[in-house]
């Protein structure tokens, strides 16, 4: 998967590259509006990141330009969270989702996954993780061939930790992508949620509590088992 | 009730010319009415010099009194009386209307002049011959029964008497052979001046209706700069400060006022304009290194080893830079909806699906509470899908942070004609009512109940009611009787 990143602050562009590789996502940077529009117009992007507020020439003007030109590559917008006008007329302009600055890169990568989903247009869209299987179109959920039955909040987050098994994620990111930016973070939430997950799979009886598909990460969050 | 300036001037208007025209009226009616009485007198005088120097039969004098009448122009012949006497006191004729009070011979009669006198009478300066230029010349005397012999002119003086309500004007004349009075009363011009009167009472009321009129057409020509402001003050609220007011073809009292109106909006706008540029930069100026700092710890976390203190001292941090980010971005929103300019992206919205997730969340985040929702299907509406949920967010932590022990929260929807309404209900502690007031405003937090320490900074509320507010909505509260706080979101349906 290729992604054309255009934002001129160095810092954010250095994190960004580094988490979408990891992911082992093709990243292209560039550092300013014009040879961005240049390397946009070039085709051969899944996926353009685009900052707003760029020297040269503006994410917004590049929007206009790429979707004249006929781009349809989808877009996603960084914008400073304030600049609610910028927001309102990126998407009025054709951009495929925004993320406010500041993010992470996680929920970025998150984004991506999910225009790209969408741009496939599966209706089946099965994930195995272990003995945890869910299917992101019905929204069923099985742990060893029984179904869970979990709550919409229950369902976003376990599918969130199961993008990357083994990896920890935070509980504010975790806050951030299942109850949006704006849940007061300091909330324990998170914590009463995975432990209702936790109770469903156990109640279904098969296997001992230590088999629970999450972990605890003490102090700093939760991450799904990796099968061994 | 306002009272309406421009109907004041007119009234006023109206007011001072009617009593202008009213005292201008009744002074000439004044001068009128004592011009005709002098008239009269002369009158009188004039035809009883005349007469003084004839001698007629009973008939002869009746047949003069009516011609008296009719010469005099008096319409009501009552309004005449003529006396004749001789020398000697004897009456010669008398009007049958003569008042009984009145004995003809003790009326002040002049003296009659003798021959030798004729510069008396021209002192006087009432014989007939030197009246005769400015004065009706008395008619031929067709039917005399005799001329008048020559002799020395007639003495003469005009006299008043009044008696039984009639006001006599009299006018006596003295020859050495008659005496004759003419008397008219003031009421034979009466009618005339009545005439006046009615003519007067017409054109009064139609001259202040004219005047009013006209006060109020000039006065609303007068007030029209008046009127541009106030429509240049309705369009700055409506569409913003950059309107202007044209102050071309005023007179330059208002040039002055418009000029000056002006001046402060280009101050407003600025200062406005450079208070949301402010903020904008402060946005990007803020937002840029929390997002580098964010970016960075998030790499560092995985980076770190699972578990480590490390990790741990990492995420703590990480938190602190969430809720600073949390801070600057309330701010910013206020800042914006205060410069007028909160937009909002309205998109469809399951707002049914959203109040049962809220529910779920509230029953994970007070397991303590009882939390119940009633919210009805298929409701859906056009929100800010970034803003809104943190109005929803905030209402219910809100509940859950100033709630009591065993309490309850309940979350229940209703749909009204224009708008769909969403309670969010819940025991309390009890609000005060200092507090109640306040409860909108920047960084007021609630006391909190039992000493515990409640979160947040107090942006919650009012940042709420903003976003509310920009979607056509409103957020009102009210406490009843047994604490229960009920927060009701307004949204257009």
């Amino acid at each position: 998967m290729n992604v054309l990143l255009i934002e001129d602050e160095k810092k954010i562009a250095q994190f960004v590259c580094a988490g979408l590789k990891e992911q082992a996502f093709a990243v292209d940077h560039c550092d300013n509006g014009v040879t961005g529009f240049e390397y946009a117009c070039r085709g051969g992007y899944d996926v353009i990141v685009l900052d707003i507020m760029l020297p040269g020439r503006d994410g917004l003007s590049i929007l206009k330009g790429l979707r004249k030109a006929g781009h349809a590559t989808p877009v996603i917008l960084l914008t400073a969270r304030n600049e609610l006008d910028d927001r309102i007329e990126g998407l009025s302009l054709g951009a495929d989702d925004y993320l406010a600055k500041p993010f992470f890169v996680e929920e970025l990568i998150a984004r991506i996954e999910a225009i790209l989903r969408r741009a496939s247009g599966e209706r089946t869209n099965l994930v195995s993780v272990g003995d945890l299987k869910l299917d992101r179109y019905s929204r069923e959920v099985t742990w060893r061939g029984e179904a869970v039955d979990l709550t919409g909040r229950e369902f976003n987050l376990i599918d969130y930790l199961m993008r990357s098994p083994g990896r920890v994620f935070t509980r504010t990111q975790i806050l951030e992508h299942v109850w949006g930016y704006d849940f007061d973070p300091s909330t324990n939430v998170v914590d009463v949620c995975i432990q209702r997950i936790r109770k469903k799979i156990a109640s279904i009886g098969v296997g001992a509590d230590g088999d629970s598909p999450i972990e605890s990460v003490r102090g700093v969050g939760y991450r799904f088992r990796k099968p061994a | 009730m306002n009272r309406s300036f421009r109907l004041r001037l007119a009234l006023l208007a109206a007011l001072l010319s009617g009593l202008a025209l009213t005292a201008f009226a009744f002074s000439t009616w004044l001068l009128i009415r004592a011009s005709k009485m002098a008239r009269m007198d002369s009158d009188v005088r004039a035809q009883a010099e005349r007469e003084s120097g004839r001698t007629r039969d009973a008939v002869g004098w009746q047949r003069t009194e009516a011609a008296i009448v009719s010469e005099m122009g008096i319409r009501d012949g009552r309004d005449l009386l003529l006396v004749v006497e001789d020398g000697e006191g004897k009456i010669l004729y008398r009007s049958s209307g003569w008042p009984a009070s009145v004995d003809a011979s003790r009326l002040p009669w002049p003296t009659p002049r003798t021959a030798a006198q004729p510069e008396a009478r021209l002192s006087a300066g009432a014989g007939a011959g030197a009246a005769g230029s400015d004065r009706p010349k008395p008619p031929p005397p067709q039917e005399s029964e005799e001329l008048a012999p020559p002799g020395p002119p007639p003495a003469s003086r005009v006299m008043e008497h009044r008696s039984e309500g009639h006001d006599w004007h009299i006018g006596l004349a003295a020859t050495d052979r008659s005496l004759v009075a003419v008397a008219v009363d003031a009421a034979a011009i009466a009618p005339d001046m009545k005439g006046i009167l009615r003519a007067f009472l017409i054109a009064l009321p139609l001259s202040l209706v004219l005047i009013g009129i006209g006060g109020w057409a000039f006065s609303g020509r007068a007030l029209r700069p008046l009127r541009k402001l106030t429509a240049a003050a309705r369009r700055v609220t409506a569409e913003g400060l950059d309107q202007r007011i044209s102050s071309h073809g005023e007179d330059h009292e208002f040039v002055e006022l418009i000029e000056v109106f002006n001046g402060m909006l280009e101050r407003l706008e600025r200062s406005f304009k450079q208070a949301r540029r402010f903020s904008a930069d402060a946005a990007h100026e803020l937002q840029t290194p929390l997002a580098i700092l964010q970016g960075q710890l998030e790499q560092a976390i995985h980076a770190a080893e699972d578990g480590s203190p490390m990790q741990a001292e990492l995420t703590g941090i990480l938190d602190e830079v969430r809720r600073l980010s949390t801070i600057s971005r309330k701010l910013l929103l206020l800042s914006q909806a205060d410069a007028g300019s909160l937009r909002i992206h309205a998109e469809p919205f399951d707002l049914s699906k959203a109040l049962e997730d809220l529910v779920e969340d509230t029953m994970m985040l007070a397991p303590q509470l009882l939390v119940t929702g009633e919210i009805a299907p298929g409701l859906n509406v056009e929100v800010d899908r970034s803003l809104l949920p943190q109005v929803l967010h905030n209402l219910i932590s809100n509940a859950i942070k100033y709630n009591v022990e065993r309490g309850w929260i309940r979350i229940s929807t209703a749909r009204r004609a224009e708008q769909i309404e969403v309670q969010v209900s819940n025991t309390s502690a009890g609000i005060p009512a200092a507090e109640r007031e306040r409860i909108f405003d920047r960084f007021f937090r609630g006391d909190p109940n039992h000493g515990r320490k409640v979160e947040g900074v107090g942006l919650g509320l009012s940042v709420s009611r903003e976003i509310a507010r920009a979607h056509g909505g409103d957020i009102t509260f009210e406490v009843d009787e047994n604490n229960v706080v009920r927060f009701s979101l307004l949204l257009p349906a």
